[in-house]
């Protein structure tokens, strides 16, 4: 039951972290755009502004208010997506924005798009620049994906607190909370690993 | 070869640039100098088309400067211009892959042969921030010169140069400017006297 709710953690954790990058990068693309800008900015602001437990509950229990009615997981999946985005893009941006100017101004000169000078020159620097800040949410997101029992998805809370009343016992809460330690540390020698990489080419 | 006529340029109520105009041809080395703060490196952005002048218009070949041939002309900055995150071979090819103005092949053998040229070959795959301000500088140079730029600009080329550095600058420079005009951006008069063909001095 335990390692069930560890693949439901997992999976959350893993397609969250994937789609939120991708989506994260192609907000902080957009961003350059001038006429797009409010919209986004518009939507960081409320996705800061509110707590992620309230928008999973809205998209899962608010939503079918308004005619539409989605899956435990997809809900799940789309609030964290939509919340996950929010962030990255935010500290993408910041990263872009710290890359000094004369790099902007050389990829100017030597004649790169907008397009090709955010994917091959900003996005790279900016990825370097804010590593830090992104490997902290990583490490946020895990532990963030414990909220979607608020939807009844068995995930690890959600087993360990069954397993307890079964067994009548503390015991499950803390293997449950071992586990959640174990995974942080595991992620996190990743991350410092893939950082020092970086820095040894940059800085 | 190159050409600037009436270029004109203020920031709100400060006339930075007044009227300025001057020919550079092909073979030949322009000095623009001035104090510090008198619009040296405003009229190079305006060249390269990182600021628009107000009024007037720069000629490359008798052709207006737009954003079509604009990547005729050529510019080292004076801090690193090369990308942090890019070998130094990557920093070379990433400019003329983009434009396709050779096969991937022969713009590799290009770029080796003027790194050798340049005695930085074995720098080939070192990261900028493992080179040598002088070492940097001329990869920014040669990077320009696989463009094969009409015009070849320098941004106070000098700032951060020892003596030798500053002799290979002198050097490299003399020999480039046969194919290409050359403008230099700098106060470093020694340098200058060495260098140039012609001053205009901005400021006055």
């Amino acid at each position: 039951m335990i390692l069930e709710g560890l693949g439901q953690t997992l999976f959350y954790f893993i397609v969250t972290l994937i789609l939120s990058a991708v989506f994260g990068v192609i907000v902080t693309y957009l961003h350059g755009f001038k006429q797009i800008r409010p919209f986004i900015s518009g939507y960081i602001s409320i996705v800061r502004g509110t707590p992620l437990l309230l928008q999973l509950i809205f998209i899962f229990f608010g939503l079918p208010y308004f005619g539409i009615t989605l899956g435990r997981m997809s809900a799940a999946l789309i609030g964290f997506t939509f919340n996950y985005t929010g962030y990255i893009a935010e500290i993408l941006r910041g990263g872009i924005q710290s890359v000094p100017q004369d790099q902007k101004d050389i990829a100017y000169v030597l004649g790169f798009s907008k397009t090709y000078t955010f994917f091959k020159i900003l996005l790279p620097l900016a990825v370097r620049n804010s590593f830090p800040s992104l490997s902290n949410e990583v490490l946020v997101l895990l532990k963030d994906t414990a909220l979607i029992y608020a939807l009844g998805l068995s995930e690890l809370i959600k087993v360990s607190k069954t397993l307890a009343n079964i067994y009548v016992s503390a015991s499950p809460f803390i293997i449950v909370a071992a586990i959640y330690f174990l995974m942080s540390i595991i992620i996190e020698k990743l991350l410092k690993k893939m950082e020092s990489k970086i820095r040894k080419v940059n800085l | 070869m190159f050409r600037a006529e009436n270029i004109t340029k203020s920031f709100g109520d400060l006339l930075v640039l007044d009227n300025i105009s001057f020919d550079v041809s092909k073979n030949e080395v322009l000095a623009i100098v001035g104090p510090s703060g008198v619009g040296k490196s405003t009229l190079l952005k305006c060249i390269v088309r990182l600021e628009k002048p107000d009024k007037g218009s720069f000629y490359l070949s008798d052709q207006m400067v737009d954003e079509k041939n604009r990547i005729k002309i050529g510019l080292v900055f004076q801090s690193s211009s090369l990308f942090q995150h890019l070998s130094v071979i990557d920093n070379l090819l990433i400019a003329v892959n983009y434009h396709k103005l050779y096969g991937k092949d022969k713009a590799i053998e290009l770029a080796e042969d003027y790194l050798k040229d340049f005695g930085l070959f074995e720098k080939k795959n070192a990261y900028p921030n493992e080179l040598s301000g002088g070492q940097k500088q001329r990869i920014a140079i040669i990077r320009a010169l696989l463009m094969n730029p009409d015009l070849l600009c320098f941004d106070e080329p000098t700032s951060s140069l020892d003596a030798d550095n500053k002799n290979l600058l002198i050097e490299i420079i003399r020999k480039i400017k046969k194919d290409r005009a050359i403008i230099v951006v700098s106060h470093d008069d020694d340098f200058i006297e060495k260098i140039a063909d012609k001053t205009i001095v901005l400021g006055k």
